[in-house]
């Protein structure tokens, strides 16, 4: 599950909430829970959702499932792809 | 003390049992049992490797991102829903591929000197390329590519197999990487693995057929796979 925004700040504000719920930096080598990532020519931000009991008092503007819509396509098309089975 | 694994084994034991003949030829481990080496993250009763300290060459790999950072279980393995990457250009912690684990620098030049590369993994494991926009990556082969001694690994033991990669395919920046990017969309077969990892191994030269064998044998008992 990806929690969506419309807007960056509002992105990074949940980010920041949600790494204070979870205690992040917490000192031994984890700094953050997620970074806020930009979708491809849109203007939507996004992250992989903690567990609920991380997002109380955590303003979203929607959780989607699937975020295949938000994502650049894939370099690795069919040529490459054919291309790295044949050396192999 | 908490229980993580069902066979701990001392971190100075990482050649425990290992062929002598060609011990010497490891360049980099990645062995789940070694929990000394590992820095985990406990969340809700689960735990996640931040860390993870290489007893033979002395790299540490890591992910800072907690997201991102692999599900070890009680079994010994490490559930890499993420990555491992390791890298073998000169820039040590300039790279930034989506959804992997750590970044490394491996202590020889690959694959120009014909080093090979096993992974030890529940054979219904799902392994293929790690990738993002904007970074170079290896392809490790599709399964029909995951092979070891020319056998297809569905052929192999039911459990758990070699996969053996001799030949990866490298791209510009010399990218070596297993593992995932999290939920990768559907229709992107290539670029997510889901994958139960118990050994991953990189030796500076090409292993010889015997030696493979020896070494599928040494893994399935090291890793409690032996019928």
């Amino acid at each position: 599950m990806y929690l969506i925004f419309f807007t960056q700040s509002k992105a990074n504000e949940a980010l920041d909430k949600i790494n204070a719920t979870m205690g992040f930096p917490d000192g031994k080598g984890t700094e953050t829970w997620a970074k806020v990532a930009k979708a491809h020519e849109q203007e939507i931000w996004y992250f992989m959702s903690p567990k609920s009991i991380y997002l109380e008092g955590v303003e979203v503007d929607e959780e989607w499932g699937d975020i295949s819509d938000l994502l650049a396509p894939s370099k690795f098309d069919e040529n490459f792809l054919q291309n790295t089975r044949n050396k192999i | 003390m908490i229980p993580l694994f069902r066979n701990s084994i001392a971190t100075n034991d990482i050649y425990y049992g290992f062929p002598a003949s060609f011990r010497d030829a490891i360049a980099f481990r990645f062995n789940a049992k070694d929990t000394p080496n590992f820095v985990l993250r406990e969340d809700a009763g689960d735990f996640f490797v931040v860390s993870y300290t290489d007893p033979i060459s002395g790299i540490t790999i890591s992910q800072p991102t907690a997201s991102l950072q692999p599900k070890i279980d009680f079994a010994t393995s490490v559930r890499f829903d993420n990555s491992l990457l390791i890298n073998n250009s000169i820039s040590l912690n300039a790279q930034s591929v989506a959804g992997c684990f750590g970044a490394i620098q491996l202590p020889f030049t690959y694959p120009n000197n014909g080093g090979s590369f096993y992974v030890f993994a529940d054979s219904k494991n799902e392994i293929g390329i790690v990738g993002s926009a904007g970074t170079s990556n290896i392809d490790l082969g599709t399964l029909q590519n995951l092979k070891i001694n020319n056998v297809a690994n569905d052929t192999l033991q039911d459990n758990c197999t070699v996969y053996g990669e001799r030949f990866p395919v490298f791209t510009s920046n010399n990218y070596l990487a297993v593992g995932s990017q999290p939920e990768s969309p559907i229709g992107q077969p290539f670029r997510y693995v889901i994958a139960e990892i118990y050994d991953i191994i990189y030796f500076n030269r090409v292993l010889t057929n015997s030696e493979t064998a020896e070494l599928q044998a040494y893994l399935e008992s090291f890793h409690g796979f032996t019928p």
